[in-house]
Formats: structure tokens, sequence, C-alpha cells
């Protein structure tokens, strides 16, 4: 369920960037409300735990007040801030202790799930386990390309990216979803 | 022209709706007779329909603008410091007010007594005829003035960098 938030346009949000750096900080409310759910989004996609991801898009947000003076106008407030969220998910990410699960982990963790979620579920859930054996950036960059919020242009600023190497990471990260569909398909065939 | 070789690439083009119309004729013509492409397409379909039903924007907890609104001056005078640095730093104060307890408690202090000689300074300024010559000086109150102010910082220290974090942590998982 969405929330309503007022649209603004890009010259009012910078009216509002320069009345909250005047020092009306209790307007900075209104970005937050307008673009927390995205940035929340992001953050989830990065560390995928809520309690996490909400810690992480509030210091984002932090960050991004305390550095509002230094936000240029040459990419839209909104590409700017969730660039600062991303990078805030990634250095959270390494830091954390809970790292990444490795590959052979995570095929290990399939195999189990695999066996009993086989009968009763379907595609979905083989290519959701499919998406935790791919690399962290192929993973996000497919994840926030089909959000289809933003152009492929302001997603490959948001992740600090070439454009052409996020088309790629999608390309690729979708082959390796069908590859491990057909893959477990197969497998799925087999046992019956 | 009929391209009999169609790369995956093309196909997820086909699929993402950017691939011209010369391939987009061509891909359409070759999976009604070439079966190892229609059943590649399938299966880059089946995995572009279920990444399209995830597109779902996630909503934060309802409290999170008043989280971010209160915690906008709270939070940036500690940011710098990690739970690990504040902890370090922490160890880092004890220790040093641990020693200088100790060579407090020893009396290693307490022959420091001096005077500071301020008449001797060569200023015109006639106002500084009005101070007293000396100012008296004892080491030992500015070792104990240097411990107090460390176990303050201590506690300010423990407050931000460890047992804030700990609790926020906490109470965001019952969120």
């Amino acid at each position: 369920m969405g929330v309503q938030v007022a649209v603004i346009t890009t010259q009012e949000e910078y009216n509002l960037i320069d009345r909250i750096i005047g020092g009306e900080e209790a307007l900075y409310a209104t970005l937050v409300d307008k673009y927390k759910s995205f940035a929340f989004t992001i953050a989830l996609k990065v560390v995928e735990n809520r309690g996490e991801a909400e810690e992480i898009a509030q210091d984002g947000f932090i960050k991004a007040f305390h550095y509002l003076k230094k936000f240029n106008r040459e990419a839209k407030f909104s590409t700017w801030l969730y660039r600062i969220v991303f990078n805030t998910a990634i250095s959270y990410k390494r830091k954390s202790k809970q790292q990444f699960q490795s590959i052979e982990n995570s095929i290990v963790e399939y195999a189990e799930r695999a066996d009993s979620e086989m009968e009763r579920e379907d595609k979905k859930v083989f290519v959701e386990q499919a998406m935790k054996k791919l690399s962290e950036a192929d993973r996000i960059a497919v994840q926030l390309y089909y959000i289809k919020e933003y152009s492929l242009e302001e997603t490959a600023e948001m992740l600090n990216q070439n454009i052409n190497t996020l088309k790629v990471r999608v390309h690729r990260a979708r082959q390796r979803l069908a590859d491990e569909l057909r893959r477990i398909l197969k497998e799925e065939a087999l046992t019956l | 022209m009929i391209m009999e070789n169609v790369t995956d690439d093309q196909l997820l083009n086909f699929l993402d709706g950017t691939s011209n119309d010369a391939e987009r004729n061509n891909i359409n013509h070759l999976i009604s007779t070439n079966v190892g492409l229609n059943k590649r397409l399938e299966e880059l379909q089946a995995v572009h329909f279920i990444l399209q039903k995830q597109n779902i924007i996630e909503q934060p907890s309802k409290t999170f603008t008043e989280k971010v609104m209160s915690n906008l001056h709270a939070r940036s005078s500690f940011a710098f410091l990690s739970p690990r640095n504040g902890l370090l730093l922490l160890v880092g104060l004890l220790v040093a007010s641990g020693i200088a307890i100790t060579l407090v408690s020893s009396g290693q202090f307490d022959q420091w007594h001096t005077f500071l000689n301020i008449g001797q300074i060569p200023v015109k300024n006639n106002l500084v005829k009005l101070l007293p010559a000396s100012i008296p000086f004892d080491l030992k109150l500015a070792v104990k003035i240097f411990v107090m102010v460390n176990v303050v910082i201590a506690f300010v220290l423990l407050d931000r960098t460890i047992l804030r974090p700990i609790f926020q942590k906490r109470a965001e998982r019952f969120i």
C-alpha cells in the first residue's frame, strides 16, 4: 500500500532545499516522506534485512541532510540521495559480521530447500533461490532495473556505474537466472 | 534478411521491447520454426515475468520520518565512530585515566608545586600590572582534572557508540 506524498516539481524541490539550508530544517521531513520508500527499497535490496535496511536508509537521509550544501544540482536530488543510501548500505554490509554466503553454501541451501518446496512452489521460488547465487552487484542491478521507477541512466548514476556496465550486469544476471531455472527444471524432471 | 543465430542479448532486448523492427521480425519468424530458440526464449521470458512481479517498492515503518528528523543532529556528532572504534577509544581513555590515578595515588606528583611567573613577561600593556606577579600551579590537581574529564568523555562514548546503537537495533527489531 503506497503512502500519499504531495507531488512537487524539481524547481519547488530546489526552493525547498534552499529553505532547509537557510535554517528551516523541519521542511526536510517533506523530502524524507517523498523519498523514504525507494531509499528503503534500495537498502533492503542490498542488506536483505528490514531492520538493518531501515537503519541504513535513515542514516542515508541524515548524511544527505548534513551534505545538503554540497548538493550541486547537476543530478536530481533523488539520484544524489539514493547514491548516498546505496553507498551507506554497501559500506554497512562490508562492515557487518554477517558475511555473504559462499557459493558452496548457497548451493547446499538451495538443495535442501528445493527438496521440500519443489512440489508446492512454482518457478518463482527457484528464481528467488537462484538470485542468491548471483554476485551482489548483478543481483542489485537486476532488481533495481525491474522496479522501473527510474531510467537506466538514473539507476546507473545511483549505483555509480557506467550505463553499459549496468546493461551488461542486467543481461548477465537474467541469463544466469534462466540457466539456473533450466538446470533446476531438468533436475526436477529427472526426479519425477 | 533472416539471421539464424540469435543471441541471449537479442532475446532479452526483444523481451524488454528495445529491439528494432528487423530484429523483432526476425525473432518472431525464428521462434515459430526453431525449437531450441523458442525454448530459450521461454526460459528468459519466465525469468522476465517473475522479476516483473517482484518490482515492489517496499514501505519502511510509519515512524521512519519522525526518527530521521529526531536524529538529524543527535547521530551526526559521533557518526564517524563505529562501535569498534568507540570501544577502542573508551579503553584508551580508561587506561590513561588508570595510569594517571595510579601515579597520583603513589605520590608521584606531590612535589610538583610551582609558581608560574607572569610578571617577567615583557608586555607593554599597563593592564598587566593589575595581575599578580605569579600564579600557583599544582600538577596533582591538573592530573585529577584530566582524569575527571576522561571519565566524562568515557561515559559519553559508552552511551553514543556502544549502548545507544545496541538499544536502537534491539528496538528496531520490534518495529
